[in-house]
């Protein structure tokens, strides 16, 4: 097999062949893996055959990372069977898994992640049929396919304890998940309010992120999450209390401390010293710590020792003067973070619509309402300018060159809001601003998606000639 | 001076008692209106439309939108921005088995009220708003004893029910359109029909407590596809169908509206009268759907 071309500074990003001769170089070499490791290539015989087109980071820490993403179900089946109680955390994203992980012998997961299952098996996996045959059809965002993951029960083990957050949600996420429990799944439905800024003179509370909520609405969202504690009590058969949530909090913070320092390392260094893709997998571990919490510490330490050692010695992907670029929502196809950089663009910032499990979950309040006001901070339950602000304030700290607006096909929410972020971000900070629609397979649109990001490359590159 | 809304769960009886005229605005079908923002794919139609023309509603004084939908809380926000009006964003909460859930609905209506007070209204004293409630109480028994009254009546077509959201003034054609192919719409349960209608108000908690007694009638009265679990509102169609003897059901909704849609089929699932989903968009005309609504008039006949 031919060589994988590497850089001057030494790192590679590696097709799933190329990582098997790499898998056998590590492994010759003394690499330990966890019990969930292994080449990456035997998950094609699982049916994952989006991998076969993907590229990779050439780390050992990589390698530990997707092995500990694309294991999660198998995990999940272990943890079942060694009698852990299991609880699905739908839509909340970052809130329930916290207070589940505080209980020895419970785990979350979330649910909403098998939408990247159509990508990873190239609609090989039929739940997008699935979902079709019980009226969800395309019209709805990709995340239908969780319908078709809880119907036909093949990819995780049906939870103990099914949650879901609903109000100030996309309509896809609560229509589907409605579906879901018409067709008898049991959910425990906690209301989300429609995050609105205090009024004159009425009690404010701040939150995570630099905004503010109207006490009113903290103490809902405080007395909806002790209606969680008590499924999540029972369900386990033990208190969750205040004690436990607290270490728990702590623990989850823990993460988002160490996905920070990762985020910042990465984002500023000199050269990428990671590729967009592995930093999106990375960022989606701050979720539901993808079930396993001390793991996701241990991948994310790894990565961010990686991370730092190849900033010190000035390694990394694509050149140095690669175009800077702020990546807005996830793309349902990993694929185009690959295509942004083939088009030597270089992710430096992102919001993928959970940057309130990106920031530290107080501390100092009583348990419930830290919970609460973290909660509150969901970019989703907010108004396009609050996001769009923090997006702003990002795009500044990172010194990003352009803007990507990533649509989720069919989101509710994406109808309107990418045009705000664009409106406010390409408006102050003065950079090219680019929106793209992204498919769960998105082959027969990359001329066009890479076309778009290509001429915004172009376009940033012009402004950095000109300046 | 007018207030424009369009929710179910904006009570009119409360913008009356803060001293406007409530006015409900279906707006006519407009697929270029708000330009930027709104004219993008995607955007229910409805609430682009409603965006676009609540504010020049003549005489309009403020606008009241709902967020029981992803689309039209998204859409208040471009309004608040760009409308020359102030703007209110009734949070209705979507679950409805919790004390929390109903204090919450009390309390956005009592931030409504002094929305409208700080609009030029005033807030409404227990009493003003009472014999609003009472006023409006007498209006709708007269309209439910009419409605019994041409219900007992002999009436010629097949018996079907509308179920759905709201509709654009050119869609209120429906209604001819079943007709015209030998139907007759017997339960209206599209928004402004019957099951938006809030329950029966308590004279004696109106009289007590009148804005606890508005909120829980709103609240406990109007089932709809977006409330969890949305229970109510199949239990409801459930029981207007037989009421009525309704041998179909017709969904009505726009094109990207998902909390509606995801209901076809669990319909489709439940019910034991056929479904036809119709998928409105307001760049095809309602004539476009005439030959399916007749074919499905044709099968229950």
């Amino acid at each position: 097999m031919k060589e994988p071309r590497r850089n001057e500074s030494g790192v590679r990003r590696l097709s799933l062949a190329e990582w098997d001769a790499r898998y056998d170089e590590l492994k010759a070499a003394g690499m330990a893996e966890p019990a969930y490791g292994g080449r990456l290539s035997r998950r094609l015989a699982c049916g994952e055959t989006r991998l076969a087109t993907l590229k990779f980071d050439d780390s050992p820490a990589a390698l530990r990372l997707w092995n500990f993403v694309l294991t999660e179900y198998e995990r999940l089946e272990e943890a079942r069977a060694g009698g852990e109680i299991i609880v699905g955390a739908m839509k909340d994203l970052g809130t329930v898994p916290v207070m589940a992980f505080a209980l020895k012998g419970v785990r979350a997961f979330y649910p909403d992640g098998v939408w990247w299952m159509p990508c990873l098996m190239q609609g090989g996996d039929g739940l997008m049929e699935t979902a079709d045959a019980l009226g969800i059809d395309e019209s709805f965002c990709p995340v239908r396919a969780m319908l078709g993951a809880f119907v036909t029960g093949s990819q995780f083990p049906r939870p103990d304890l099914l949650t879901c957050s609903v109000g100030a949600v996309c309509d896809d996420f609560s229509a589907v998940a409605q579906r879901l429990s018409g067709l008898g799944h049991a959910i425990l439905w906690w209301e989300m309010p429609r995050r609105r800024r205090p009024g004159p003179g009425e009690a404010a509370v701040p939150l995570p992120g630099g905004i503010a909520a109207p006490r009113a609405q903290v103490d809902m969202v405080a007395a909806e999450l002790e209606r969680v504690r008590g499924a999540i009590s029972g369900a386990a058969g033990r208190r969750l209390d205040d004690a436990a949530l607290a270490v728990g909090i702590r623990r989850a913070n823990e993460v988002r401390r160490l996905l920070g320092r990762l985020r910042e390392a990465a984002f500023t260094a000199a050269r990428a010293p990671l590729p967009a893709l592995e930093m999106l997998i990375a960022e989606m571990l701050a979720i539901h710590f993808c079930s396993d919490l001390d793991e996701t510490r241990a991948v994310l330490a790894a990565l961010l020792k990686t991370v730092e050692e190849r900033a010190e010695a000035g390694a990394g992907h694509l050149a140095p003067d690669a175009v800077r670029v702020f990546w807005v929502n996830p793309a349902a196809d990993l694929r185009a973070m690959n295509m942004l950089e083939d088009r030597g663009g270089r992710v430096c910032g992102t919001d993928y619509l959970f940057t309130h499990a990106l920031d530290a979950i107080p501390e100092e309040a009583p348990p419930i309402e830290a919970l609460a006001r973290s909660a509150l901070s969901d970019p989703m339950a907010g108004p396009a300018e609050d996001r769009a602000a923090r997006i702003l304030a990002d795009v500044r700290r990172f010194g990003a060159e352009a803007l990507v607006v990533s649509r989720i096909p069919g989101a509710s929410h994406c109808a309107t809001e990418g045009a705000a972020i664009r409106e406010v971000v390409g408006g102050e900070a003065g950079i090219p601003t680019v929106e793209i629609e992204v498919p769960s397979v998105a082959d027969a649109a990359e001329k066009s998606i890479g076309g778009r990001l290509q001429a915004l490359i172009e376009t940033a590159r012009e402004g950095k000639s000109a300046a | 001076m007018k207030v424009v809304y369009t929710s179910a769960f904006v009570p009119p009886e409360l913008i009356e008692a803060c001293g406007f005229e409530a006015h409900r605005l279906a707006p006519r079908a407009d697929p270029r209106a708000g330009e930027g923002a709104l004219y993008a794919a995607g955007v229910c139609p409805f609430v682009r439309a409603w965006i676009a023309q609540a504010p020049r509603v003549d005489g309009a004084a403020a606008v009241v939108a709902g967020s029981e939908c992803d689309q039209m809380r998204r859409g208040a926000d471009i309004l608040a921005r760009r409308a020359p009006l102030p703007v209110f964003l009734l949070n209705v909460p979507a679950t409805w088995q919790t004390e929390a859930a109903r204090r919450y609905y009390r309390d956005e209506l009592r931030r409504l009220a002094a929305f409208l007070e700080a609009a030029g209204g005033v807030f409404p004293s227990g009493d003003a708003l009472a014999a609003r409630m009472a006023a409006a109480e007498r209006r709708r028994a007269r309209e439910r004893a009419a409605a019994a009254e041409a219900a007992s009546r002999p009436a010629a077509g097949v018996p079907i029910a509308l179920v759905g959201g709201p509709l654009l003034q050119e869609d209120a054609a429906l209604f001819g359109l079943v007709a015209a192919c030998g139907g007759r719409v017997a339960v209206n349960g599209l928004d402004g029909g019957e099951r938006t209608a809030p329950r029966a108000f308590d004279p004696r908690a109106a009289r007590r407590n009148p804005i606890e007694e508005l909120a829980d009638a709103y609240f406990d009265g109007v089932p709809d596809a977006f409330r969890r679990p949305d229970d109510g509102l199949h239990a409801w169609i459930g029981r207007a169908l037989a009421r009525h003897g309704a041998r179909g059901l017709i969904m009505v909704r726009y094109v990207w509206c998902d909390t509606w849609h995801a209901e076809t089929g669990r319909l489709r699932d439940e019910l034991r009268v056929p479904v036809l989903e119709l998928d409105l968009n307001d760049e095809v005309p309602l004539a476009r759907y005439a030959t399916r609504v007749q074919a499905f008039l044709e099968m229950l006949a």
